[in-house]
């Protein structure tokens, strides 16, 4: 009968750390990468694109973002792609809010306009006019920027 | 004689890893499923007071150039135009010689120390709104031959249609 050898339990230990420290470093990379800031831009808006489209050094005061798709219709606060009428009754709402807070706060407000590049011009025009007949006179019109 | 000590081999504390690595790659499929790469963004910023919109310059000494852009039925720019005068044609053209009009008047109207002109577009509506953006950004500014960005008209308005 052969003998069976008693021999000594080994486990096999790999050497974690290279891969932690590269897991680690990955993070990193992702943190700073990360942009929370973007979060309410729609990523199905294809903006136009302009070499001379500037990036503000920081974000205005009281923005309104309104953002518009390829069939004209309106995103504002979240709430899904409406026609422009449901956008006045809530952007009137926000005006009132801004006045109470602070009169000819409206007119101060940036209105940032931020389109598809398909949308027909008489969408954008609407809303604009819209915007002026609330008294919002500030607009930004969001733009891809590109490289020279 | 010394007296011989027991040297005592030091235990090896072993950490349980397990839960930082789970969590370390919970965070890792975390960033791996949201990370967008974001191109910048840039705004062309205008001022337009609803009663400037539907009445000409204030000031009857400022010049307004109306820029019409005119579509094909498909929404492309079929060309652009001065008013009064022959269309420039669509694409990059069209568009580097609306810049150089526009650059001309301005450069007029800084040494005759007026005012720069005022920009009125007036666009088809069926018009792909890239060509609007590309409108205000070949009448705001262009390249000099050193390659820097120099403003031109510094207001541009929409035409209201009825």
């Amino acid at each position: 009968m052969p003998k069976i050898k008693s021999g000594i339990d080994v486990s096999a230990e790999g050497d974690m750390t290279s891969m932690i420290d590269m897991t680690f470093q990955l993070i990193a990379f992702f943190m700073i990468l990360i942009n929370f800031s973007d979060a309410s831009n729609n990523q199905e808006i294809k903006l136009p694109a302009s070499e001379l489209a500037i990036p503000p050094d920081a974000p205005p005061e009281d923005a309104i973002v309104l953002q518009m798709d390829s069939y004209g219709k309106v995103l504002y606060s979240g709430d899904g792609f409406v026609d422009l009428p449901v956008i006045r009754q809530r952007l009137n709402v926000k005006k009132n809010l801004l006045e109470r807070a602070k009169p000819g706060s409206a007119s101060d407000a940036t209105v940032i306009i931020r389109a598809d590049k398909n949308v027909a011009t008489k969408y954008v025009r609407d809303m604009l006019q819209m915007c002026q007949e609330l008294g919002f006179t500030t607009f930004a019109f969001r733009a891809a920027s590109q490289e020279r | 004689m010394p007296q011989r000590r027991d040297v005592k081999v030091p235990e090896k504390i072993d950490i349980n890893m397990t839960p930082m690595i789970d969590v370390v790659f919970q965070l890792m499929a975390f960033f791996l499923m949201t990370f967008k790469v974001s191109t910048v963004e840039g705004d062309f910023n205008l001022k337009l007071p609803k009663d400037e919109r539907s009445a000409g310059p204030a000031n009857t000494q400022v010049e307004m150039i109306d820029v019409i852009l005119k579509a094909k039925p498909d929404g492309d720019l079929l060309y652009v135009q001065i008013g009064g005068k022959a269309p420039f044609g669509g694409g990059l053209r069209g568009f580097a010689d609306l810049t150089t009009q526009v650059a001309l008047k301005v450069k007029q109207a800084r040494e005759a120390d007026q005012e720069v002109p005022e920009i009125q577009i007036d666009a088809d509506d069926n018009l792909r709104y890239e060509n609007i953006i590309s409108t205000i950004a070949h009448v705001s500014s262009h390249y000099d031959a050193e390659g820097k960005a120099e403003p031109l008209a510094t207001k541009v308005k929409f035409k209201p249609k009825e």
